[in-house]
């Protein structure tokens, strides 16, 4: 006893003058989760059950084990709208799938490294689909309830006839069959609206966002921002907007073209009062959702706007848990601008219509995806002039355009090859096309996070029309892939540019 | 003749009954190998030194691979296909995969699915196990914290915390990585070298200069104006009035890398068990802003190297080239011995193969196939299979002595045949592949040895055959029998090896795993 004393005395001691473990500062992870809260979206109706039997699953998938491996499972089951689990307690041969007083009768694969009598499997399972709003379900023979109760107090336990006939097999929840199980989740479009409250003043705020599906998402009624693809979060400035009082953040996100994807909305909107106290506000079940808006209230995303009839939100997941939020990358460091100012509602303009003289196949798939950033190359063209052709479904008053091109994503990475140097805007008045600005230089991006550049915009006299014409004259791009490595530069016909997003910009209303 | 006939029928009808003797075990009893048992099979004397890599983030992505089961499925199935050396990705981008103590290391974790490589030691799991199966292991360390898998996303603490050593491209913007110029930043990658190959037992470190972030693809980087102050004082030449391909100043920004590389050489000189070192580059490019092999090769720093050919752009990046006979040219000039890399994504299994053979025949003999979750999920393993082992064997047990029978548990990635070897060397039990049947051993008098007779496929990704149970002596004792190093093959320039263990999918467990298409 009095060593145990002394051995304590001296950890304490040591604990207290830090000579104990590494520091946090010192081991240093890569990854702590960048989003907090929840993917949330709409319940889905009538999806079935799933029963996982762990063993088949491990036989027919190897190599996973562990939290890991059961955060993925359930990760991409909830992602698609299963949320009733039944977890098989036993394996088909009978075996036990938990840490059982009679160990004989224990599935172990000890070569493998696989034992379900060392590892809590079911606790880690019971755990996760706590995490997720999932509905867990114990599933055993009425002999093994009992030691199943006590082991596991609070999950209902069922005998194996009790499972829904219906019940999906847990082996069929992976990675490659997520698009044939999307049939199951709600494929609605989804307005979601959360109301909150900033009671003192702000010093900075920041948005982060992102959605599986395209969004727009306003703030007190006013556009923030839209994007269209997922993989990389949105982040934006909203310091000036945050004044003291009430909030509402509300976000449109589109529903399934088809239902073979997971659906999804994230958003973390984190401010720093003066006191330098931090607020976040987080996607959440408490966010109000509905998928039927009244046309005829187009004020949603308005702080008065009633939102008592809407329904609440359903988690569909929590980053990394499943395949399709696996690699979502940290919300991306630059703030994009604003989509809006403080007088004019919505200046942008996404359903154009996209027509390029070259590479017609590549100009298609911009009009199809929305016209939005992403970490992957979305328009491009070999050979210059090229040009892109726009038409809106009125004639606008626009009064500005902001091209995005090059790579988005390196906050460090020096300016990309493919990036506009030298464009022309022209717009269709009275018959003709006629020259909106003069040409354009755009310097290269400057790469010296954070205060890198990303897009390039200019304004000019308004002018109003339904179709554009922008004119790619010349990129930065001076060789092949990387680099030309000291080779002569090619001819302008042959180099590469790089559109990823345009957005023109309605004047503000006076 | 009618009793000869029947006589002859009861013959054929015990020699069959013999031969279903080898049944499935019994529904409800608990099996699994055990630790001692070992999947054997004769490796070709003459094969090519064939290896292959393991980067767990791939094989993370399909089915959260990962931990002790994930480190032993994989390397136990690579093990299978004959392949003898691994490399295990032990860097990725800037993140150690490892539990490592270096300062401002960054270690990958994504806490949110429990994936975290500061509590999941994989490489200690790795090395244990690949030296279980007799297979080399080789430390993988991109030092240029190569990003293509993880964009934008992987630099490591030190890069963030030392912009000030951040180089800069010939256009004036910060590179985004430091430059070996400096010092500090060179032992820190020392650091990281030492720490692979003091914490584990890794038998070879492979430094990878093919991997690079994208502000270092190029000869842009060395502009930061130290370093060209540096130039012009050493050389009276101002690097700004050059082209950025010149020799002598590529030769320049090389030799603050090569700093490094001669301290990882000194630093594996020094330990007490020195493994060799490796170095894999682009051969088309020998000399560029980050690397000077020739000057390097003079020098002595590596004990190998590896070249990484990739095929025209059209044929997409991660294809390998049909130009051995060109490489071969380029590891001529080498001083030491060169592996060749092919890429297994691309190519059809009959390309790669093809491909491979053109490769040894123009003189390589050392090969290593990239991307092992293809080679995997694409049963691409049956070409490392088919330049490492027959396909077929005959393998024999040491001399047993079971007067009181035996019974064994037997798996196979073939069809097998069990014979005893003695007069009448009858057909004990035969099998079918990838199944676990139990043989009942009949009492026999003196000592005898277990003759197996195995097929494998030709299109076949793993070898091997596992047997253990048990054999009972005069006085009723058990003694216990597996398929382990004790074993021999019988046949010209093979040599048997224990090249697995079974009980680890799909081997020897009566389960199909899901192993077709691209994954």
């Amino acid at each position: 006893m009095t060593t145990h004393r002394q051995i304590r005395g001296l950890l304490v001691c040591l604990l207290l003058t830090g000579f104990v473990g590494p520091t946090r500062a010192e081991v240093y992870l890569a990854h702590d989760p960048a989003w907090a809260g929840y993917w949330i979206w709409g319940p889905a109706k009538n999806t079935p059950a799933i029963e996982i039997d762990l063993s088949a699953w491990l036989r027919a998938h190897p190599g996973g084990w562990g939290k890991p491996l059961v955060r993925r499972i359930l990760g991409n089951a909830v992602s698609v709208g299963l949320r009733n689990v039944y977890w098989d307690m036993t394996d088909a041969e009978g075996r036990l799938l938990y840490p059982a007083g009679d160990s004989a009768n224990v599935r172990r694969w000890g070569n493998w490294g696989v034992d379900f009598g060392k590892t809590d499997m079911p606790a880690v399972a019971v755990e996760t689909a706590k995490e997720l709003h999932q509905n867990i379900t114990l599933v055993a023979s009425k002999t093994l309830h009992e030691e199943i109760r006590k082991r596991y107090p609070a999950v209902k336990i069922i005998l194996p006839e009790s499972v829904p006939q219906n019940a999906l097999s847990g082996v069929e929840i992976t990675r490659e069959n997520l698009g044939a199980l999307g049939k199951y989740q709600n494929p609605h479009a989804q307005y979601f609206r959360k109301t909150f409250d900033v009671t003192t003043p702000v010093q900075s705020a920041e948005l982060c966002i992102t959605a599986m599906q395209p969004y727009r998402v306003y703030l007190d009624g006013k556009l923030i921002g839209s994007d269209a693809t997922w993989q990389d979060g949105e982040t934006y400035d909203v310091t000036k907007r945050l004044v003291v009082g009430k909030h509402v953040l509300a976000v449109e996100v589109k529903g399934l073209k088809k239902p073979s994807w997971p659906a999804g909305l994230i958003v973390n909107l984190r401010w720093t009062d003066h006191q330098n106290n931090t607020r976040l506000v987080v996607t959440d079940p408490t966010w109000r959702r509905t998928e039927s808006l009244n046309k005829n209230q187009p004020g949603w995303s308005q702080p008065e706007f009633d939102d008592n009839v809407w329904k609440s939100s359903v988690v569909v997941g929590v980053e990394g848990t499943g395949e399709r939020f696996l690699r979502l990358g940290a919300p991306w460091g630059n703030p994009r601008p604003l989509l809006s100012s403080p007088t004019c509602d919505d200046m942008l303009i996404t359903d154009v219509r996209v027509r390029a003289e070259k590479d017609p196949k590549h100009a298609k798939a911009l009009m199809d995806r929305g016209i939005h950033d992403t970490h992957s190359r979305r328009w491009s063209c070999r050979g210059l002039p090229a040009t892109i052709d726009m038409e809106l479904p009125r004639d606008e008053l626009v009064g500005g355009i902001r091209l995005y091109s090059g790579w988005l994503r390196y906050t460090y990475a020096p300016s990309g090859p493919g990036e506009v140097k030298r464009f022309r805007l022209l717009a269709m008045v009275a018959g003709t096309w006629t020259d909106v600005c003069k040409e354009q230089v755009t310097p290269p991006y400057r790469r010296e996070y954070p205060l890198s550049t990303y897009y390039f915009e200019t304004f000019f006299q308004p002018v109003k029309s339904n179709r554009f014409r922008l004119i790619l004259l010349e990129s930065h791009d001076a060789g092949k892939r990387f680099s030309n490595l000291g080779k002569e530069p090619l001819p302008a016909e042959e180099r590469w540019c790089n559109l990823r997003e345009i957005e023109l910009l309605r004047t503000e209303t006076p | 003749m009618r009793l000869r006939f029947w006589i002859s029928f009861l013959m054929l009808f015990s020699l069959l009954a013999g031969v279903v003797s080898a049944e499935s075990p019994r529904d409800g009893e608990p099996f699994d190998w055990s630790e001692q048992t070992c999947v054997i099979w004769p490796l070709k004397n003459d094969a090519p030194d064939l290896q292959t890599v393991i980067s767990l983030g791939d094989w993370f992505r399909l089915h959260a691979m990962s931990g002790r089961p994930g480190v032993r499925f994989v390397l136990n199935n690579i093990a299978l296909s004959g392949i003898r050396t691994v490399w295990f990705r032990s860097v990725g981008g800037g993140w150690a995969t490892y539990p490592s103590d270096v300062r401002d290391v960054t270690i990958r974790r994504a806490a949110d699915t429990a994936m975290n490589c500061q509590v999941i030691d994989q490489p200690k799991e790795a090395v244990a196990f690949a030296h279980k199966l007799g297979m080399k292991i080789y430390a993988w360390f991109p030092p240029l914290e190569e990003a293509h898998a993880w964009p934008g996303n992987s630099r490591s603490r030190y890069v963030d915390l030392h912009r000030d050593q951040w180089d800069k491209t010939i256009e004036g913007y910060p590179s985004g990585m430091p430059s070996f110029f400096f010092k500090q930043y060179r032992d820190y990658k020392l650091a990281i070298a030492r720490e692979l190959l003091t914490k584990y037992d890794f038998d070879g470190l492979v430094l990878d200069f093919e991997r690079q972030g994208a502000p270092y693809r190029s000869d842009k980087c060395g502009y930061l104006p130290r370093i060209m102050d540096a130039f012009q004082a050493e050389t009276g030449k101002d690097p700004r009035a050059l082209r950025q391909d010149d020799p002598d100043w590529r030769r320049f920004r090389a030799s603050h890398v090569g700093k490094f590389v001669q301290s990882v050489r000194k630093m594996i000189d020094s330990l007490d068990r020195p493994v060799p070192l490796m170095m894999m580059y682009p051969p088309d490019d020998p000399l560029t802003a980050h690397w000077d092999v020739m000057e390097w090769d003079r020098k002595g720093y590596f004990d190998s190297y590896a070249f990484a050919t990739h095929g025209p752009s059209n044929e997409g990046w991660e294809s390998p080239t049909d130009q051995a006979d060109r490489w071969i040219l380029e590891a001529k000039k080498l001083r030491r011995p060169v592996t060749l890399i092919y890429y297994s994504a691309g190519p059809k299994i009959e390309n790669l193969r093809h491909r491979i053979r053109q490769g040894l025949q123009a003189g390589f003999t050392s090969i290593a196939l990239f991307e092992s979750t293809h080679l995997f999920w694409n049963r691409r393993f049956c070409v490392p299979l088919s330049l490492a082992a027959p396909y077929g064997a005959m393998i024999r047990s040491p001399e047993l002595d079971f007067p009181g029978g035996g019974r064994i548990v037997v798996s196979s990635a073939g069809k097998w045949r069990l014979t005893l070897d003695a007069p009448d060397g009858k057909i004990l039990a035969q099998g079918k592949p990838h199944r676990r049947d139990v043989v009942e051993l009949p009492p026999m008098k003196g000592k005898h040895a277990l003759v197996f007779t195995c097929e494998i496929s030709r299109n076949a990704s793993t070898a091997g055959l596992a047997a253990e149970g048990w054999a009972v002596d005069s006085q009723g004792g058990r003694r216990a029998i597996h398929t382990d190093a004790s074993w021999t093959a019988k046949g010209k320039n093979v040599t048997l090896t224990t090249i697995g263990q079974p009980g680890i999918p799909p081997f020897g467990m009566e389960t199909q795993v899901d192993q077709g298409g691209e994954k």
